[in-house]
This record gives structure tokens, sequence and C-alpha cells, in this order.
């Protein structure tokens, strides 16, 4: 029946119909599935420990590129000449 | 309370609710994990002022609309454009597909251009309809899943009739 035909009845009751809607069984497989991602959900790390994480791995680059900055001005090779350190190398003393 | 008993009352409850929105099999199943997995989560945060079942078909509701519009923004090749999707289109065949299995292959056309006109009903009246006369809820518990009273779900079930009506006459004209 197509709906122009069955048109009159939709305007008296239109979801009558879906009474007729049959409920459907679920696939026991499925218990499976969302225990299996039950549990690596509850390995997760919540999300307040990730913002800590986070900030700390941010401090730690800040650190070492603190670190490199100031090996760079004060140690290396091109400004020796300018440092305390020149004496400290052995092998200047022979140039 | 165990998590699979919670899980054995409600997946069928969960899935029809689902299949009823997504008209699917297979995403209606994608949906039934992800609620699980939300119960499964936030489980301690569930207050018991509502009743555990209402609080799931709330939850089902939502995932479902979220599954949905993802769907919609994959379709549309993501980017900037996709970010104003703030309602799936049931209207789009290509999209949602009606295979919900459910319903008689004979009564199929019938129940497709319904469930289309339902889909583009205003929210609230989709939701009314969907809980009342689809998955069958009284009227106590559909207006408790909705948060709203018993006389305003009734309100919008009148108007979504009296819209749908208006829809049948414009088709036999």
């Amino acid at each position: 029946m197509n709906i122009k035909e069955s048109s009159k009845d939709m305007m008296q009751d239109p979801f009558s119909i879906l009474k007729k809607v049959r409920s459907q069984e679920v696939d026991d497989v499925l218990w499976t599935r969302v225990s299996a991602r039950c549990s690596i959900e509850s390995l997760a790390i919540p999300l307040s420990h990730r913002v800590v994480m986070v900030m700390l791995m941010a401090m730690m680059l800040m650190n070492m590129g603190l670190g490199w900055w100031k090996f760079k001005k004060d140690i290396h090779p091109k400004s020796w000449s300018n440092t305390q350190y020149y004496h400290q190398f052995q092998w200047n003393v022979y140039e | 309370m165990d998590f699979k008993v919670i899980f054995d009352q409600h997946k069928r409850m969960v899935y029809n609710l689902s299949l009823h929105y997504v008209w699917s099999k297979e995403d209606a199943e994608e949906i039934t994990q992800d609620v699980f997995i939300q119960v499964f989560s936030h489980i301690e945060q569930f207050r018991h002022e509502a009743q555990l079942r209402t609080w799931i078909y709330r939850i089902t509701i939502h995932t479902a609309l979220d599954f949905l519009k993802k769907k919609a923004r994959k379709k549309r090749g993501g980017g900037w454009k996709a970010l104003f999707i703030d309602s799936p289109h049931w209207n789009d065949k290509e999209l949602i597909p009606f295979a919900h299995p459910g319903f008689d292959l004979e009564q199929k056309e019938q129940v497709e251009q319904l469930m289309r006109w339902i889909f583009e009903l205003p929210d609230k009246q989709r939701d009314a309809i969907v809980l009342t006369k689809l998955e069958a809820l009284s009227y106590q518990v559909a207006a408790d899943c909705m948060q709203i009273s018993v006389k305003s779900l009734e309100n919008y079930i009148f108007r979504a009739k009296k819209n749908i009506q208006e829809k049948i006459e414009k088709q036999r004209k």
C-alpha cells in the first residue's frame, strides 16, 4: 500500500503504523566488544593526570632548552675565547 | 551494581532506541557500544535522583545524535564548513538510508516517508514521538527521559501530530 492510498488512515492516526515495529534482539558478541573496550577505558589515564603530565613535560623541555642555550652561550667553542672555560681545555694549550 | 547486570538489563532498550534514530543495524551496534562505555565511565557520577533507565535513555539519545552529526561531518569531508552542522539531516537518503530491520518490507515505503517527516520535526517533538510511539514508553517515563512535565509532553505530541497531518495533506494535493 503506498502513501497516497493509505493517507486517509494516516490522517486519522499518523503514528498507528509505528506500533507494528518489532523489537530487535541484540547480538551476544556485543558484550565481548563492550567489555574489551571497558577494560581499555579503565586503563586510560584520567584527564587531570594527563594535564599534569603535559605540564611537567613542557617544564622539562623548557629546562633542557635553557640548558642548551646556556651551554651554547658559555661553553661552545665559538665563544671559548670569551669565557672562563678557555684554559680548561687541554688541546687548546698546544695551539 | 555489577556492570554486566546493567548491560544485560538495558542492552535491548539501548539497541532498539539507537535503531530508531540511525535506522541501521551496524550503526546501532556501534552506538550501543559507545553508550555502555559512557555508562561504565560515568556510573560514579550517576545521581540517584533519576532512574538508571531514564539516565541511560538520555545518554542513548545524545550518543545517537552525536553519531549522526559526526557522520554528516565526515561526509562533508571535515573542514570549517562541517563545524556548522548542528543537526543531522534525516532527509539525506544517502547519509541515512532507511534500513530499519523492525518493519516489514511491504510497509517500508510508507514507514520510511513517515519516519523522515517525524525526524524533520523540531527536536522535542521528534523525541516525544520516538519515545512514546516507537519505544511505547508511558507518558510519565518519556517525560522523565526528556526532563519535562507530562503536560508539555502531551503538547509536543499534539503539535507533532498536527505537523505530520499537514505534511500528509500537502502530499495528497
